[in-house]
């Protein structure tokens, strides 16, 4: 970030800067670092640095309210008389910054797909990951994986049998099993799905019997008919998908 | 507990403590080291009397960001405050004050009404510099300056002389814009233009017929102009005829002009060349008499018979009554035209022929090699050869069209309030020289010793011109002036470039060799939520003092940087800061969040590589610190 800053600093880009720096500030430190923080996570040493790195790039833009934060941190100097904080290679961890970003893909997508599923965030359900060689990196996450993904159970292996009934999610080598019992109201979601199925059923019905209307195949010109029959193989498609996932719910 | 973070931030509690604690500390004072560069900024003067508006705001919240960075940088940022006298826009207002209690600048005398805006000044300056305080500017105040102080009035003086003795500064007749209201002279980017529904005249004019807007400036026509290739008047060209009018019959010349649109009216116009620029260019192309009939009132002259004393308004009408007993009014239409009115009090410009001295732009004088270069030219040059940069680019271009037009600069005010012109002349001969302090010595050319100084001020852009260098202690050699000039950046909006930025580039590079600034960065004009220009009258501005009282001077700032680009209006409105006010209170929430999960002796951890453990702590490190 902070050479990004920087160069947008040489090019007036003021506005940029300002929203990279807040970016920062909410979308990791908050949202990711600050929450991986909790508990026995804790480690103040690096939370209190990056603080006093933002409020230092901060400083500019906000000077009164990062001024007043500072005041809590050192008692001794003004903020307004600190060094501008300066890119260092030393610090740049790319391959456990990688390993961070997988766990947060991995949060992330086990989070949409229960918001896809509508569970209450109140529920908890179960993962099953295979990790091939990323276990050692979750393993040492488990915690954080658990917590902020809501899982009621964790387990992370190697590798394994494919586990039937449950929604897979693909990172790379990775997969992530979550039985769908976890998510699902079955009994519900089965009625809504046999009731999508006979819709499906009759909308098949009547575009099956357009097309074998002779009037229409005579009439009606050629691209709209090879609309409808294309029409037609999706729609069959669909079909097809509800009632497979119709029998895997029963 | 004195470590306890409140749970809300109150932007009114800390503000001001805050600001204080900065200024008494020295900080805003950079030191010279002659081992580094220095970033410096001078900031655009607000005027003396003025009040903090948006405009300012944004020009300061910019300005501070960057002086605030470089500062943390370790460079020896300074940043110079400081007021402008604002001649007419400062004389103006107290004559106001005093039109309250019946008193008028002729009443006082020059000496009494002087000493009236000094005493309005000392007090406004005060206002303004809480203002720019409230904003959180990081000026250096022990470098204050204002352009009518002691040192500034000396370096303009300093100028003007040198100017005057290289042959850049002469005294001549020129038609100028005048507004008869201020009774002076205005720069041309001084007038502004309003589109009014006018009427044209079209009147019998001798042998022909014409359209005119001001019938009463037939009484100061002394010629006709056509187009050269328009055949219809061919054989009338260089004829002089007798032309009937109100007053009697009176000569005109037909002359034959390229600035004559052959498709206007009936494509012969009437010229007046006292009282218009057009027709004044056109008398001097043809050597044309110039007869002059509006006074610097707006009032007709003695030479316009029973008119005179009216003015150019009721003349018009007496003058049309009389026109159609004589049956000489054609017809009347009406037809969109852009009135000049004066930028300062809105009354329409009058144009008219007085002595006034300018700058001559044209002239070749700055040496290099064997050539000699106009001001103007070294003035593009700088620009076009990228030693000057303009932000964003597109103004480039503007800038060069704009100077390689540019004519002679008239600089010289018929207002008290201001820079004195500083050449004084001899009260028994036509001699003249020009010096700071009256001449003690007697005339060379006479031998009297009777010295009067030249009545008018200075256009107060030519000090403005020189506030680079000028408030660096220049023409004396100071160490300021040495290590901290030419300044790093200018920071203004876009609608100065002409009246000030081109001007600075001007006067600094004729006077010292060198650029004023290495970059100038433009911002936009500040808009209302539905891009209306702000305004008094249209009752749409903000006040950013008050947005400042409710929502912290933070929120405003973001509020004037956030989402907007070099050059480009934006646009401001309250719901917009009290956005940014949310912004500021998260930024709080969760230092304070992160301040709960930390003790007093964590705080005292002097942070090293070897306190970064879990892949979390490398993960955030690195995008910090990338």
């Amino acid at each position: 970030m902070i050479k990004e800053v920087d160069k947008d600093f040489e090019n007036f880009r003021l506005s940029d800067a300002g929203t990279k720096i807040y970016d920062f500030i909410w979308s990791k430190y908050c949202d990711w670092y600050l929450e991986i923080s909790k508990g026995e996570n804790k480690n103040p040493a690096v939370l209190l640095f990056v603080l006093k790195e933002f409020l230092k790039l901060l400083h500019p833009f906000v000077p009164f309210v990062s001024e007043k934060i500072w005041e809590f941190l050192e008692k001794k100097d003004m903020l307004i008389a600190e060094n501008w904080p300066t890119f260092d290679k030393e610090l740049i961890f790319t391959k456990e910054a990688k390993g961070m970003e997988l766990i947060h893909e991995l949060i992330n997508k086990i989070r949409s797909l229960r918001s896809e599923f509508k569970v209450e965030p109140s529920k908890k359900i179960n993962a099953i990951i295979y990790a091939g060689d990323q276990k050692v990196l979750l393993d040492s996450n488990l915690e954080v994986i658990k917590r902020m993904a809501l899982l009621g159970s964790l387990e992370i292996k190697k590798s394994g049998q494919k586990i039937p009934e449950s929604k897979i999610i693909c990172i790379k080598e990775i997969e992530v099993y979550l039985p769908l019992k976890d998510m699902i109201d079955t009994e519900k979601e089965l009625n809504r799905v046999s009731k999508e199925i006979t819709q499906k059923e009759r909308f098949i019905k009547s575009l099956r019997s357009k097309l074998n209307n002779q009037g229409f195949i005579k009439n009606a010109p050629k691209e709209v008919i090879e609309k409808e029959k294309e029409r037609l193989s999706e729609e069959e498609n669909t079909l097809k998908k509800l009632k497979d996932f119709q029998k895997s719910l029963k | 507990m004195e470590n306890q973070i409140e749970k809300a931030y109150e932007a009114k509690k800390y503000e001001d403590k805050i600001y204080k604690k900065w200024e008494d500390s020295g900080v805003f004072t950079p030191k010279i080291d002659k081992s580094k560069k220095p970033f410096v900024i001078s900031m655009p003067p607000p005027n003396a009397t003025g009040v903090l508006h948006l405009g300012h705001a944004v020009m300061l919240a910019i300005e501070d960001i960057l002086i605030r960075k470089h500062r943390m940088m370790g460079e020896s940022a300074l940043w110079v405050p400081g007021t402008d006298h604002a001649s007419i826009a400062t004389q103006n207002k107290v004559e106001q004050l005093l039109a309250q209690k019946n008193l008028d600048r002729h009443k006082l005398g020059r000496e009494k009404f002087l000493e009236e805006v000094k005493k309005y000044v000392a007090n406004s300056q005060n206002i303004i510099r809480n203002q720019i305080r409230k904003m959180g500017s990081s000026c250096d105040w022990t470098r204050e300056r204002y352009t009518l102080d002691e040192g500034l009035t000396n370096a303009v003086q300093e100028v003007f002389i040198r100017m005057y003795n290289d042959g850049l500064i002469y005294r001549g007749n020129r038609i100028v814009n005048w507004c008869p209201r201020c009774e002076s002279t205005l720069a041309d980017d001084e007038v502004e233009y309003k589109e009014l529904k006018e009427k044209l005249y079209w009147i019998k004019y001798g042998p022909f017929i014409l359209a005119t807007s001001r019938p009463e400036t037939k009484l100061g026509d002394t010629a006709v102009a056509v187009h050269p290739k328009d055949k219809r008047y061919k054989k009338w060209i260089g004829k002089k005829i007798m032309i009937p009018g109100v007053l009697g019959e009176f000569e005109v010349t037909v002359v034959a002009d390229e600035a004559v649109d052959p498709k206007f009216g009936t494509g012969i116009i009437k010229v007046t060349p006292a009282h218009s620029f057009a027709d004044f260019e056109i008398a001097q192309r043809h050597k044309l008499p110039v007869k002059s009939v509006i006074d610097q009132k707006g009032k007709m002259m003695e030479n316009c018979g029973k008119y005179a004393g009216m003015t150019t308004t009721e003349c018009r009408k007496e003058i049309l009554k009389d026109m159609e007993k004589m049956g000489l009014v054609e017809k009347i239409e009406e037809y969109n035209h852009n009135l000049s009115v004066c930028y300062r009090c809105g009354t329409p410009i009058e144009p008219l022929v007085s002595r006034q001295w300018f700058i001559n732009v044209d002239k070749p004088i700055i040496k290099e090699g064997n050539k000699k270069k106009t001001i103007k030219e070294k003035a593009v040059e700088v620009v076009k050869e990228g030693k000057i940069q303009i932000v964003p680019t597109k103004f480039k271009k503007i800038y060069s069209h704009w100077m390689e037009n540019l004519h002679d600069w008239c600089i010289s005010r018929q207002i008290w309030f201001g820079h004195r012109i500083p050449v004084w002349y001899c009260k028994k001969c036509d001699n003249q020289l020009a010096a700071k302090t009256k001449p003690k010595t007697a005339c060379s050319k006479c031998k009297n010793n009777h010295w009067t100084q030249d009545p008018d001020t200075l256009d107060t852009w030519f000090s403005s011109g020189l506030w680079t260098f000028s408030t660096l202690g220049w023409p004396e050699k100071t160490k300021d002036f040495e290590y901290f000039h030419p300044t790093s950046v200018m920071e203004t909006g876009y609608d100065i470039l002409f009246f000030w930025v081109a001007r600075m580039i001007i006067m600094t590079t004729y006077t010292l060799g060198e650029i004023p600034f290495e970059t100038v960065y433009l911002h936009g004009l500040i808009r209302d939520k539905s891009g209306k220009k702000m305004s008094k009258s249209a009752g749409n501005g903000i006040d950013p003092l008050e947005m400042i009282e409710k929502y912290g001077t933070d929120a405003v700032r973001l509020s004037l940087v956030i989402g907007s680009t070099p050059g480009n209006d934006m646009r401001i409105y309250e719901e917009k800061i009290a956005g940014y006010r949310n912004f500021i209170n998260k930024i709080w929430n969760s230092a304070r969040f992160a301040l709960m999960n930390v003790s007093e002796k964590d705080k005292k951890i002097k942070f090293t590589k070897k306190h970064i453990k879990s892949v979390a702590d490398k993960w955030i490190i690195r995008n910090c610190k990338n």
